[in-house]
C-alpha cells in the first residue's frame, strides 16, 4: 500500500503542525462558506444562513476533531495529549507528585540493586562453553558423599575414564614473587594441563597449558591472570615468554588470560601445572577436580564408569580404600552456595514486597485523588469522553508518576548496588557471578515500572470512571468519599500493607537477633592485638623436616624480639579459617572404630597468643621435641564427641603423621593427649561443634602454615613491625594478607550480617511507608467525615473523646493486619531456618518485640490526623452543610 | 446526535458503520472520477446521483476525504470558484483510479451475492 504516502502525511503532521492545522481550518470554513452564500442566494440573510447550516450539520470544531482522529498518528498524538495532560497534573500537585516518585523510587530502586545481585548470581548462564558439559569429581568415603581426591586416585581416573574429552585436578598454594621491590605473595592453583579446556577457556594473550607440561620434569611455566598482568606488570605484552622469579626459581609465563572473565574473578593470581611426583600418596587426599563430559556422554554414563574405576581401585587397595566410591556433580550445580541463593530470594521477595506496599500506599492516594476530581471527571465523561479513554488519561498518570519513579530508582538502585558491593570481601559470590546493572536489569526494571503503574493505577482509574456522572456533577464541588465500600477497600489495603511488613520485620528481625547472638558467642579465643597472616615458604616444594625447623624457630625468634610483640607462633590453620587438616584417626584401645577429627600443627606458642583457656593438663610446649614422646592437645567438642564422662589426659590417639610438603602421609604414630583446650570456633562462629586436636610442629612439620602474633598498640603498626622483623631475618619471605583478627573475625560473618542488614533495612522501609499508608488514609476518612465530628463535637463530644474515635479506627486495620502478619510470619520463617544462628523461626521476643514496635510506629500515624480532627471547628462545619 | 449520513427511508440502517464507510469511500471515489470537485461539490453530486438517498454531511465527508488522501488514493489541491472564492479540489489519482476499479467489482460482487440471497423462495 501507500507506505511512502502515508509516512509523508505523518512526517507533515508531527512537523507542521501549525500548517497542517490552519489548512484544514481553511478547508472547513470554506465549507461553510460555500453553504452559506447558497442560502443567501435563496434569499436568506447571512446569519440566516450561518445558522441554517450550523443547524444541519455539526460544528465546525468536532468536524476538525474527527479528522484528526481518523488521520495516521491520531494514537501518537492521544498518547501526546495525554503525557502533556497527566504532567500538567501532576505538576499542579508537586507534594502528591513527590511523594509518589520518592515512592517509587525507593521501591524499584531496591528491586533493580537486588534483581543485578540475583539476575548475576542466580540467573545469568556460566559464561563458559557448553557449561552443562562440565562436572566436579570427588572420591566418595564409605561414609560421606564427598571427599577431596588422592593425588593417585586422580592418576589413575585420568588414565582409565572414557567418558571425559578433559580431566584436570587442582589444589591451592602460593608462591612468592620477589624481584619487583617488596616480595608479593602470589594465590596459585596448580592445574593439571587440560585445566583450562575442561572450561573451553582460551588465553587472551600467548596459550595455556600443552599436555605435557604437567609431567615430571616439566611444569616451570604459568598462565597469569590479567588483574595481575594489569597490576604487576603494567600490561606488559613483552612479557610472554620471558621468565620471572617464583619461591626463588625461574617460571615462564606463556599466557595471559581474558580479562572480564571468570577467570579474573578466580581466587588465583597464577596458575602453575601440578606436577605429581613418580610415586603419588594414596591416601592423602588434598585435590579437586573438574572434567568436561565428552559430547554424548550422559551425566549417568560418566558416573556409572567413575563408580566402577573407583570400584576397581576399592578392589586393589582394601587396606585405605575399603568402601570408597567416586561422586560426581554437575558444576554448575555447586556455584553457588545454598545459603547465598536463598539470602537472595529472600532479598528479592523482601523488595517485591516492599514495592507492593508503595503500591498500595499509591493506589490509596489515587482513589483519594480520584475523589477529589470526580467533579473534572464526571464532566468529561458528560461531554463525551467514552469510559475507556477517562481510565486510559489516568493511567497514563500513573505510567508517567511510576517512569519518573524508575529514572531516580535506576540511580537509587545504582548506588546501593555499589554500597553493597563495597561491603562484600573479595570473592564472596562465586567467580561465574557477573553483577552488573546492565540492559537485562533495566529490561526488568521496565516491566516492574509498567507493572506498578497498573498496580497502583488501575483500580482508581477504573473507580473513578464508574462514578455516576450526574451524581457526580449534582454534588457540586463537595467530595465524595465513593461510599462505604471504596472505604472498606482502603481499610484492607492499610491491614494488607501492615500484615506484609510485619513479615518482613519479622525476618529482618530473626537475622538481626541471630547476628546478635553469633557476634557475641564465645570464640574461645581473645582475638584483641592479634594479627594473622599467610607465611608461604620457598622450600614448599620439596621441604626438608630439619630445616624447616629451624628457618622456622629463627623466623619467630626475630619476631618475638620486636618491641611491641608479645608471642609469635605459627599453625598449620589460622584462627578460624578451618583446622588445616582433617584425619581419620582411631582410639588406640580401639583400632576398629574409625574416626575423625580437625587436627592443627602449631608451635607452642599459638595457645599463650589466643589466650586459647585450657581445661585440663597441658598446653604443648617447648619440651614436646622432635626426640620426645608424640603428644597432642584436644578440644572440649573432642572430648564430648569421643570421650564423654571419660577423663582424656593419657588416652592415646592413633593419627598418621602428615608429611612435611603435606601431599602426602607418614607413618602410623600414637598420640598420648596431654591436655583440653576450650574450643576455639576453627570452621566458623556458627560452627556449634567444631572436633579437632593440635599437635607440635616440632614433632611433624609441614609447610602451608599461617604466622600468629599478639602484640600491643595499633594494629597497622603492629603489621608492619612484623613484616619488618619477618624481612630483616629473610627479605625474600612473604608475609601473605596480613590481617587483624578482629577483621578476619567480621569476614567470616559478611554472609550473615549482609543479609540481616538488607533485609532489617528494607523491613524498616517496608513500616514506613505501611504507616505513611495509615497516615494517609486516616487523614482521608477525617476530612471526610469533618462534618460529622463537627455535629459530635457540636452535640458535646470532647476533643479526648474525638482522637479516640479516630485513633481507635484506624487501629482496626493495623491490628487486623499483624494478626494477619503473625498468620505469616509463622508460615514463613521456617523458610529461612538454615540462615538463623541458635535462633528458633517462630522465636517470641522478636514476634513480641516487632508487633509493638509497629503498633507503636502505627499509632503514632494515626495521632495526627486524630489530633487534627479533634481540632474541627463545629460552627464552620455547620455553616458549611 | 443526529447521523451524519441519512438514509432517508430506513434509519437503522445507518448503524452498520463499517459498510457505510467502506460505501463512502466507494461513492467519494466515483463522484470524483469525473472530474476534480471540492467538499461541497462531492456532498451535492451524491445527493443528485442517489436521488436524495444519501446526504453526506461534512462530519463525515471531512474524515472521509483526509483518509483516502492519506492513502494516495485522491489528491487535494487549492483552487478558486466562479465567483472567486478559494475551495480546495479533491482529483482522483492515477491510484485511486486502480482502487475505484478493485471496489467497483467487490461491490458488484457483494451485490449479486445479497441478491441472490434475497431472492431466493422460502
Amino acid at each position: 500500500m501507500a507506505w511512502g504516502t502515508r509516512a509523508r502525511h505523518l512526517w507533515r503532521r508531527f512537523l507542521d503542525r501549525r500548517k497542517v492545522e490552519q489548512e484544514l481550518d481553511d478547508e472547513v470554513q470554506s465549507y461553510f462558506e460555500i453553504l452559506t452564500e447558497r442560502g443567501m442566494a435563496r434569499g436568506l440573510t447571512r446569519e440566516e444562513a450561518l445558522r441554517e447550516a450550523r443547524v444541519r450539520f455539526e460544528g465546525a470544531e468536532q468536524i476538525k476533531q474527527r479528522v484528526r482522529e481518523e488521520r495516521v498518528g491520531a494514537p501518537i498524538d492521544t498518547t501526546l495529549q495525554d503525557i502533556r495532560y497527566a504532567w500538567r497534573s501532576l505538576t499542579r500537585s508537586p507534594g502528591f507528585t513527590f511523594f509518589a516518585v520518592a515512592t517509587i523510587a525507593l521501591g524499584l530502586g531496591a528491586n533493580a540493586a537486588i534483581f543485578s545481585m540475583v539476575d548475576g548470581v542466580l540467573l545469568k548462564s556460566a559464561g563458559y562453553p557448553e557449561p552443562e558439559r562440565i562436572v566436579r569429581l570427588w572420591e566418595k568415603p564409605p561414609r560421606g558423599q564427598r571427599n577431596g581426591i588422592s593425588a593417585a586416585n586422580y592418576v589413575d581416573w585420568a588414565r582409565q575414564s572414557q567418558s571425559f574429552d578433559a580431566m584436570a585436578a587442582q589444589t591451592g598454594g602460593s608462591m612468592s614473587y620477589t624481584g619487583a621491590g617488596e616480595p608479593r605473595s602470589l594465590r596459585v592453583g596448580f592445574v593439571s594441563a587440560p585445566y583450562f579446556r575442561v572450561f573451553g577457556a582460551q588465553a587472551a594473550l600467548g596459550r595455556t597449558f600443552a599436555d605435557d607440561e604437567d609431567q615430571l620434569g616439566n611444569g616451570k611455566v604459568v598462565v597469569i591472570t590479567h588483574r595481575l598482568w594489569m597490576t604487576q606488570f603494567g600490561g606488559d605484552r613483552g612479557l610472554v615468554g620471558r621468565s620471572i622469579l617464583l619461591n626463588g626459581e625461574p617460571y615462564t609465563v606463556i599466557g595471559v588470560m581474558p580479562g572480564a572473565s571468570e577467570f579474573d574473578r578466580r581466587w588465583e593470581d597464577v596458575w602453575a601445572p601440578l606436577v605429581f611426583p613418580a610415586n603419588p600418596a594414596r591416601d592423602y587426599h588434598y585435590l579437586t577436580a573438574v572434567a568436561r563430559l565428552k559430547r554424548g556422554v550422559s551425566f549417568q554414563q560418566a558416573q556409572a564408569e567413575m563408580s566402577a574405576i573407583a570400584g576397581h581401585i576399592a578392589e586393589l587397595y582394601p587396606a585405605i580404600k575399603k568402601g570408597w566410591s567416586a561422586t560426581v556433580d554437575r558444576y554448575l550445580d555447586g556455584v553457588v552456595d545454598k545459603n547465598t541463593h536463598l539470602s537472595l530470594v529472600v532479598l528479592m521477595w523482601a523488595v517485591a514486597a516492599v514495592l507492593l506496599i508503595g503500591c498500595a500506599n499509591l493506589a490509596n492516594l489515587l482513589m483519594a485523588r480520584a475523589t477529589l476530581r470526580a467533579r473534572e471527571i464526571a464532566l468529561r465523561m458528560a461531554l463525551g469522553a467514552r469510559r475507556g479513554r477517562v481510565v486510559r488519561m489516568l493511567l497514563t498518570e500513573s505510567l508517567l508518576l511510576s517512569a519518573c519513579g524508575a529514572v531516580a530508582g535506576i540511580a537509587l538502585g545504582f548506588g546501593l548496588l555499589k554500597w553493597v558491593e563495597s561491603l562484600l570481601p573479595p570473592f564472596y559470590f562465586p567467580p561465574e557471578a557477573r553483577i552488573a546493572m546492565d540492559g537485562r536489569v533495566l529490561l526488568f526494571l521496565a516491566g516492574a515500572t509498567v507493572l506498578t503503574a497498573i498496580a497502583f493505577g488501575l483500580a482508581p482509574a477504573i473507580q473513578a470512571s464508574r462514578r455516576d456522572t450526574a451524581e457526580s456533577l449534582k454534588e457540586g464541588g463537595r467530595s465524595n468519599s465513593g461510599g462505604r465500600g471504596a472505604l472498606y477497600a482502603r481499610h484492607a489495603f492499610v491491614a494488607a500493607q501492615v500484615a506484609v511488613a510485619f513479615v518482613l520485620l519479622v525476618g529482618g528481625g530473626l537475622l538481626m537477633r541471630s547476628f546478635q547472638r553469633l557476634i557475641t558467642v564465645n570464640i574461645g579465643f581473645e582475638s584483641e592485638g592479634v594479627v594473622a597472616a599467610g607465611l608461604p615458604l620457598e622450600m614448599e616444594k620439596s621441604p626438608d623436616a630439619s630445616k624447616l625447623v629451624l628457618y622456622i624457630d629463627q623466623l619467630l625468634d626475630e619476631v618475638r624480639a620486636t618491641p611491641g610483640i608479645k608471642e609469635a607462633a605459627v599453625a598449620s590453620a589460622l584462627p578460624l579459617q578451618g583446622w588445616g587438616d582433617g584425619m581419620p584417626f582411631h582410639m588406640a584401645d580401639n583400632k576398629d572404630k574409625l574416626l575423625g577429627s580437625g587436627f592443627k600443627i602449631v608451635t607452642p606458642g599459638y595457645f599463650s597468643a589466643l589466650r586459647l583457656r585450657l581445661v585440663a593438663g597441658r598446653y604443648l610446649g617447648p619440651r614436646d621435641t622432635a626426640s620426645s614422646p608424640t603428644v597432642v592437645v584436644v578440644n572440649e567438642s573432642f572430648v564430648k564427641a569421643y570421650l564423654p564422662g571419660e577423663n582424656a589426659l593419657g588416652k592415646r590417639i592413633l593419627v598418621e603423621k602428615i608429611a612435611p610438603s603435606r601431599h602426602g602421609l607418614g607413618p602410623m604414630t600414637a598420640w598420648e593427649i596431654v591436655g583440653v583446650v576450650a574450643d576455639e570456633k576453627a570452621n566458623g562462629i556458627d560452627q556449634v561443634e567444631d572436633v579437632g586436636a593440635y599437635a607440635s610442629f616440632a614433632q611433624d612439620p609441614v609447610v602451608g602454615l599461617g604466622l600468629v602474633a599478639k602484640g600491643t598498640g595499633d594494629p597497622g603498626t603492629l603489621i608492619k613491625s612484623i613484616e619488618m622483623a619477618v624481612w630483616r631475618f629473610n627479605k625474600n619471605q612473604v608475609l601473605d594478607a596480613p590481617m587483624t583478627m578482629e577483621r578476619i573475625k567480621e569476614e567470616s560473618l559478611t554472609f550473615r550480617r549482609l543479609p540481616a542488614m538488607l533485609l532489617g533495612g528494607f523491613a524498616l522501609l517496608a513500616m514506613v511507608l505501611a504507616c505513611t499508608g495509615i497516615y494517609g488514609v486516616l487523614s482521608f476518612v477525617t476530612a471526610w467525615r469533618k462534618s460529622e465530628l463537627g455535629i459530635r463535637a457540636a452535640l458535646g463530644a470532647t476533643r479526648g473523646a474525638l482522637v479516640r474515635m479516630v485513633v481507635a479506627g484506624g487501629s482496626i486495620p493495623v491490628l487486623a493486619g499483624i494478626v494477619l502478619g503473625l498468620g505469616g510470619a509463622a508460615g514463613l520463617t521456617r523458610f529461612i531456618r538454615s540462615m538463623l544462628f541458635a535462633t528458633d523461626p517462630l522465636d517470641m521476643a522478636t514476634m513480641v518485640t516487632v508487633a509493638v514496635l509497629l503498633l507503636s510506629v502505627a499509632l503514632m500515624a494515626c495521632v495526627v490526623p486524630a489530633w487534627r480532627a479533634s481540632r474541627v471547628d463545629p460552627m464552620s462545619v455547620l455553616r458549611q452543610e | 446526535m443526529i447521523s451524519d449520513i441519512e438514509i432517508r427511508y430506513d434509519r437503522t440502517v445507518a448503524k452498520t458503520a463499517d459498510l457505510l464507510q467502506g460505501t463512502l469511500d466507494l461513492l467519494i471515489l466515483r463522484t470524483l472520477e469525473l472530474r476534480p470537485l471540492h467538499g461541497v461539490g462531492v456532498a451535492d453530486r451524491i445527493e443528485q446521483v442517489t436521488s436524495g438517498v444519501f446526504v453526506v454531511g461534512p462530519g463525515s465527508l471531512f474524515p472521509a476525504l483526509h483518509r483516502l488522501a492519506e492513502k494516495g488514493w485522491i489528491a487535494g489541491e487549492w483552487g478558486q470558484l466562479d465567483n472567486g472564492r478559494r475551495a480546495k479540489f479533491y482529483a482522483l489519482t492515477p491510484s485511486g483510479r486502480t482502487r475505484l476499479t478493485r471496489e467497483r467489482r467487490n461491490w458488484h460482487k457483494v451485490q449479486t451475492a445479497v441478491n441472490q440471497v434475497l431472492a431466493e423462495e422460502v
